[in-house]
C-alpha cells in the first residue's frame, strides 16, 4: 500500500488520480482549495482518503500542513503536483493580475509544495514526486505566455529535482500531457484524452522512477519536431 | 525543539519494516526535558538502532538520539562514568587501555550503551555475568514527564529504565563496573558435539570459563561446535581479521544461502572444527561479524528475524529437539543458530526480565513472509516451557505471548509504571504498539 499525497486533487486529473490510487487499495491524502470533491472522495473510499482544505497559494501554511499530511498517512512514499489553472487569455491581453495569480499557483504552490516533498524524501532517501506539467511548457506561444512560461519552469525546475534527488533514491517524473478532458481544458476546442485514460497511463509511469513523459507517443514525436523548430520559423506558424 | 524536516528512515538490525521519524538530537539534560514535555508527536529513543526488530522504530514519531552524549571516564577502580551514545566497541576500546573490559557486550560493537542498557543486554558469559545492568551502579534518566533523575539498583524504578526498552524515560549516563584484565586476549578452546543432548551437556559445566558459546546445527539433530574462552595473560594477537579471510567470508556471506548451501556450510564447518585451543584478540572473539562489513548481506534485501527463545534448564532438551523437528518438516533451516547458557538474574525488580536458569537458543532467518505461521510456534514451545522471550530480539510476540512471558503482575506493574513516569504517554514504539504498552502517535 502506498502512501500518496495529491496537491489540487478536486477535479480533473489530479481527481482522478486519486480515485484509482484509492481504488488499487492506497492511502490518498488530498488536498483543494474546494473541499466538496474531496468530501465525495471520501465517501467512496473511508478508510482510504484524508481530505485537506487549502489554498496552494497560502504557502506560510505549507510546512505545517505537509507535516500533519505525514503524520495522517503514517509515513508518505509519492507526492503529486497536479494544482494548476490556465485562464483564457486574449490575444491582446497582458493583465498583471491574472497573470500573477496563475504563476502563484503554476509555480510558487508547486515550489512550496515540491520543497517539502524533497526535503523529507531526501533526509528519507527514498519516494516519489510527480510533476504534472503539459505540452503547453515547450514553446512560448502567443495564445498563453504566462502559462507556457508557468509550465517551462515547472519543468526545468522538475529537471533540477530529479538531478539533484536521483543519488538519494528518490524519483521525479514529469508529465506532459496534451489536451485532457478536464474542466480547465474545457474551453480548448481540440482532441482530448479522456482523463481516466491519462490518470491510468500516469500511474504506469511511476515504475519507471525518473524522467519526463508524454502521455501520447504522437505527441513526444510532434513536440520533438517542434522544439527543433528555430525560433524565427515558429514565429511565423500557427502550432 | 525538532526540524521538521529532518526526516530520517530508520529500522531495526534485522531490516524488516523500516520507519520514517524526525531526529531529535538534545544535547542536554534539559533538551531533553523539554522535548519529553513538550513534544507534540510521539517520541521513540534511538540508540544506534541495533534491537533486531521495531523496538527502536515509531513512524511519524520523533526520534531522540542521544549521539551528542559521548563521554566516557574510567577511574582507577574500573568504574566507568558512560555517556549513553557511547558504543558498547567503543567502550572496550577505550577500557582496554586502561587495562580493564566491558563486564558484559553484545556480538557486536554497535550497540549505544544507552540502547544495551535500555534492552538490558547479555553475553556470551551470561552464565556467569548475567546481565550488563547487573554490573551498573547508577543511572542517570529523564523519566517520559520530563523528570531528571539518578537511580540506583536498589530503587524499583532502576529497572524500569535498564531493560525498561525505552518506554518510561531516557538513560542518559550510566556507571557501569568494569572487569580488570591483563591483556587483550582470550584463550579461546575449541569442541565439538553430537545431537542437542552433548550440546546442553557441553554448556552445563563451565567452571573456570569465562565465556562460552554453541554454533549449532539444528537441522542436524543440535550438534555443534562450541568455543571456551579464558581471559589470557599472553601478549595480544592481531586486532581484526585479515583482508583475505574478510573477502572469503563476504563472499560466502553474500553468496545465495539456500537451504543447501547452508547445510554444506553447516556440515564444512562441523568437520573441519576440532578440539583445539587459539588465542585471539578481545574484539575478534567478541564482535566476530563486525570484522565482516556488510554480513547482513547473506539475508538477502527483504531482510531477517531472529527469534531466541529463553527456555529453562530442566525443559531445555525437550524444546530444542521439538525445535528441531518443527524446522525439519518445514525444511527452513536458520542461516544461524547460537546456543547459550544463562543464570537467573539477580535483579528481582525487573518487570521486562527475560532471563532464566536455563538455555537460550537464537535462530536466524532470512525473511520469507510465512514468518508468524512458521516461527511463532517455536515461541510458544518455549512459553509453553515457562520460558521468556526477549524484547531485542522481537519483531513477532503478540499481546497474549508477551503477557504470559510477563505474567499479569509484572504486566499490571509495566502499565502502573508507565502512567507514573510517562503520564502523556509520549514515549513508544512500534513494538510497544503491538505489545499493548501505547501508540503515542
Amino acid at each position: 500500500m502506498k502512501k500518496a499525497l495529491i496537491i489540487g486533487a478536486s477535479s480533473g486529473l489530479g481527481y482522478e488520480l486519486a480515485r484509482q490510487l484509492a481504488s488499487q487499495g492506497n492511502k490518498v491524502a488530498v488536498v483543494s482549495r474546494n473541499t466538496q470533491p474531496l468530501a465525495e472522495l471520501k465517501s467512496q473510499f473511508p478508510n482510504l482518503v484524508f481530505p485537506f482544505a487549502h489554498d496552494v497559494r497560502q504557502t506560510d501554511a505549507i510546512p505545517p500542513l505537509f507535516a500533519e499530511i505525514c503524520r495522517s498517512l503514517d509515513g508518505l512514499d509519492l507526492v503529486i503536483y497536479s494544482a494548476g489553472v490556465m485562464p483564457s487569455v486574449e490575444l491582446n491581453e497582458f493583465d498583471t493580475e491574472k497573470d500573477t495569480a496563475m504563476i502563484e499557483v503554476n509555480v510558487t504552490g508547486a515550489v512550496a509544495w515540491l520543497n517539502e516533498a524533497a526535503a523529507r524524501f531526501h533526509g528519507v532517501g527514498a519516494g516519489q514526486i510527480v510533476g504534472i506539467g503539459s505540452v503547453a511548457g515547450e514553446r512560448g506561444r502567443a495564445g498563453q505566455p504566462v502559462y507556457n512560461a508557468s509550465k517551462a519552469f515547472l519543468h526545468t525546475y522538475l529537471e533540477a529535482l530529479r538531478n539533484r534527488l536521483a543519488r538519494r533514491g528518490v524519483g521525479v517524473i514529469t508529465i506532459k500531457p496534451g489536451p485532457v478532458d478536464t474542466p480547465m481544458a474545457a474551453h480548448l476546442s481540440l482532441k482530448k484524452m479522456p482523463v481516466d485514460v491519462a490518470a491510468r497511463s500516469i500511474l504506469k509511469l511511476l515504475k519507471r522512477r525518473n524522467g519526463e513523459f508524454f502521455l501520447s507517443p504522437v505527441h513526444a514525436v510532434a513536440f520533438a519536431i517542434i522544439r527543433a523548430i528555430p525560433s524565427a520559423i515558429f514565429r511565423k506558424l500557427n502550432v | 525543539m525538532f526540524d521538521q524536516r529532518s526526516v530520517r528512515r530508520l529500522q531495526g538490525f534485522g531490516g524488516v519494516g523500516h520507519g520514517d521519524c524526525y531526529l531529535a538530537c538534545p544535547r542536554s539534560v534539559e533538551e531533553i526535558g523539554d522535548l519529553l514535555r513538550t513534544a507534540p508527536r510521539g517520541v521513540v529513543v534511538r540508540g544506534e538502532g541495533q534491537s533486531y526488530g521495531d523496538a527502536s522504530v515509531l513512524s511519524e514519531s520523533i526520534a531522540l538520539s542521544l549521539q551528542e552524549f559521548g563521554e566516557i571516564e574510567i577511574d582507577e577502580s574500573g568504574l566507568a562514568q558512560v555517556d549513553a551514545g557511547v558504543t558498547v566497541g567503543r567502550l572496550c576500546h577505550v577500557a582496554l587501555l586502561h587495562g580493564f573490559w566491558s563486564p558484559v557486550v553484545s556480538g557486536t560493537g554497535r550497540p549505544s550503551i544507552g540502547g544495551a542498557l535500555g534492552m538490558n543486554i547479555h553475553g556470551k558469559n551470561a552464565f556467569h555475568a548475567g546481565t550488563l545492568g547487573e554490573h551498573v551502579r547508577k543511572i542517570e534518566v529523564v523519566t517520559g514527564g520530563g523528570e531528571h533523575r539518578f537511580l540506583t539498583p536498589t530503587e524499583p524504578d532502576f529497572w524500569k529504565f535498564v531493560g525498561g526498552a525505552g518506554w518510561f524515560g531516557v538513560i542518559v549516563r550510566a556507571w557501569i563496573q568494569l572487569v580488570p584484565v591483563n591483556s587483550p586476549s582470550v584463550r579461546v578452546t575449541a569442541e565439538k558435539s553430537r545431537d542437542w543432548a552433548g550440546s546442553l551437556a557441553q554448556l552445563s559445566n563451565l567452571i573456570g570459563e569465562d565465556y562460552a558459546v554453541g554454533w549449532i546445527d539444528v537441522m542436524r539433530g543440535g550438534r555443534g561446535v562450541f568455543h571456551f574462552a579464558r581471559y589470557s595473560d599472553a601478549p595480544s594477537s592481531t586486532h581484526a581479521k585479515s583482508k583475505f579471510v574478510q573477502a572469503t567470508a563476504k563472499a560466502v556471506l553474500r553468496s545465495s544461502l539456500n537451504p543447501s548451501v547452508l547445510t554444506a556450510l553447516n556440515m564444512a564447518k562441523y568437520a573441519t572444527s576440532g578440539r583445539k585451543s587459539v588465542t585471539e584478540h578481545l574484539f575478534d572473539f567478541s564482535f566476530l561479524l563486525d570484522s565482516i562489513p556488510g554480513w547482513q548481506a547473506m539475508y538477502g534485501s527483504r531482510g531477517f528475524y531472529q527469534v531466541q527463545l529463553f527456555v529453562p534448564a530442566e525443559s531445555a532438551l525437550v524444546v530444542f529437539v521439538e525445535v528441531t523437528r518443527h524446522l525439519q518438516r518445514l525444511s527452513r533451516p536458520p542461516q544461524l543458530a547460537v546456543l547459550k547458557r544463562h543464570r537467573a538474574t539477580t535483579a528481582p525488580g525487573w518487570a521486562l526480565n527475560y532471563t532464566v536458569d536455563g538455555f537460550s537458543l537464537a535462530l536466524d532467518f532470512a525473511r520469507n513472509g510465512r514468518e508468524s505461521s512458521e516461527l511463532s510456534p517455536l515461541m510458544v514451545l518455549a512459553l509453553d516451557a515457562g520460558g521468556k522471550l526477549y524484547l531485542a530480539k522481537d519483531q513477532l510476540m503478540t499481546p497474549e505471548q508477551f503477557l504470559r512471558c510477563l505474567g499479569p503482575e509484572s504486566y499490571q506493574e509495566l502499565r502502573s509504571a508507565k502512567r507514573s513516569l510517562d503520564p502523556r504517554g509520549v514515549l513508544g514504539s512500534v513494538q510497544a504498539a503491538r505489545l499493548g504498552i501505547g501508540d503515542p502517535v
